[in-house]
């Protein structure tokens, strides 16, 4: 039976609540379905472009928060974002509304393992990183989003400090793998892929179980 | 007349300050170096044509940038237009004794080797007439120290870009504590992750969300320091 909408917009103000990047939505989809949690979590999205703006995800998970806790005051939120550069003022909202987010200082960091992930930057820190939804969304979130589409001569004066891109594999997929490639020779940076799977997301998520 | 045919000698003073804004905000680095070279020929002061014309114009840039309106090429782009007016003004600005308002150490931390906003501190810092030693990206502490130590600068500036690497600039806070030479120095902190409340955290003096807001922290915390040290000497 379809689920009456409640008054804040969210559908099913009994289930836990999760609220999660635009940018691992499918990831986590993905997650819920193994994990046969799919029915059991509601999910809210919030813009993948916030990848570039990361100040404006404090106050974005907040409001999604506060307008579920209209319904039920009591609801169990989950917060799918890592610390993602908003320098502890994500937690302080997390604290302050006792959600639980992803461990961790970014998506690369989850998706590769913390431990790693700092392998990799301890080994060269000239180290740009994509995941799937970056390779896909490379032009739009990148190459697009930082302005780079309009001054393209910038590119050296803004990746110069960069060596190499390492592209961190979510899933098995031969067609990202050559957009993550088109990727690095277009910032020219040396590329790597690196399978992680879903990696600690898939822990975040057995803490979302009701 | 389009711009393309403007003639920037015909330009009043005023106007031609006004055009160099623009010109500043579009990154025209020659039409920069023109302007500076005919208000030089006109008789302002080498620092007058920095302050009124390049800061200002830069530092409208670095608003635009802050409210989303710019994107850090466009930033870049600015900051090389006025790199070479500067270029043009910093020998003249020895020779005629401009006012050197202080100084500074600046540097990324350690495992951060994101320079972009400290590179545009460091111009604007220097726009406004501090003398600054940058000592690049990815500093353990012993560069901080070392380069304080020669440099006895009245400001310590920390970058970092990332959520990983800003805590290390606790470590360098701390490490200034042990060796009981915190309160020499005005540590100055920024960065797109931090805040204030984790530059009031790691105990820092300052948090500066821009470089427009590093230039006038600066300013304000050297005064604040001046004006202890001459209270102290006439007591």
């Amino acid at each position: 039976m379809e689920a009456r909408e409640g008054a804040a917009g969210f559908r099913h103000p009994d289930k836990p609540l999760l609220i999660l990047c635009g940018a691992i939505a499918s990831e986590t989809q993905a997650v819920l379905a193994a994990s046969g949690l799919s029915d059991a979590v509601e999910i809210t999205a919030l813009p993948a472009i916030w990848h570039n703006f990361p100040e404006r995800i404090p106050e974005g998970v907040e409001a999604k928060a506060m307008q579920a806790r209209k319904d039920r005051a009591d609801r169990p939120i989950f917060v799918g974002y890592a610390d993602c550069g908003t320098g502890g003022l994500l937690d302080a909202v997390c604290q302050r509304m006792d959600l639980h987010r992803i461990a961790g200082p970014h998506c690369y960091s989850f998706f590769a393992g913390e431990a790693r992930f700092d392998a990799l930057a301890e080994a060269e820190l000239g180290t740009f990183y994509l995941t799937d939804y970056l390779a896909r969304h490379f032009e739009p979130l990148i190459w697009e989003g930082m302005g780079l589409s309009t001054n393209p001569e910038m590119r050296d004066a803004m990746f110069g400090s960069y060596s190499r891109l390492v592209y961190l594999a979510q899933t098995e997929n031969a067609e990202l793998t050559v957009q993550a490639q088109a990727a690095a020779e277009r910032l020219a940076l040396r590329f790597e892929r690196i399978f992680t799977g879903y990696g600690e997301l898939g822990d975040f998520i057995e803490s979302v179980r009701p | 007349m389009s711009d393309e045919d403007l003639d920037l000698n015909t330009l009043s003073d005023d106007e031609l300050v006004e055009q160099m804004g623009d010109d500043l905000y579009d990154g025209l680095k020659e039409e920069i170096e023109e302007a500076t070279r005919i208000l030089l020929d006109r008789g302002w002061t080498p620092y007058d044509v920095l302050t009124k014309s390049l800061v200002a114009g830069m530092t409208i840039v670095g608003e635009d940038f802050r409210d989303g309106i710019l994107y850090v090429p466009e930033v870049l782009m600015a900051a090389n237009a006025m790199k070479a007016g500067m270029f043009i003004l910093k020998p003249l600005l020895a020779e005629t004794g401009a006012p050197r308002i202080g100084s500074m150490v600046i540097g990324t931390v350690k495992g951060d080797i994101h320079d972009i906003g400290k590179n545009l501190v460091s111009m604007m810092m220097e726009g406004a007439g501090f003398e600054v030693v940058d000592i690049g990206i990815n500093n353990p502490v012993e560069n901080y120290l070392e380069a304080i130590e020669e440099h006895k600068p009245d400001i310590l500036g920390m970058s970092a870009l990332l959520t990983t690497t800003m805590p290390y600039m606790k470590v360098v806070i701390e490490t200034l504590v042990e060796k009981g030479i915190r309160d020499d120095y005005i540590v100055l902190v920024g960065g797109a992750p931090l805040n204030e409340a984790f530059a009031e955290s790691i105990g820092a003096d300052g948090y500066c969300r821009d470089a427009a807001v590093a230039v006038e922290t600066a300013k304000e915390f050297v005064a604040r320091r001046h004006n202890m040290i001459g209270a102290r000497a006439n007591a």
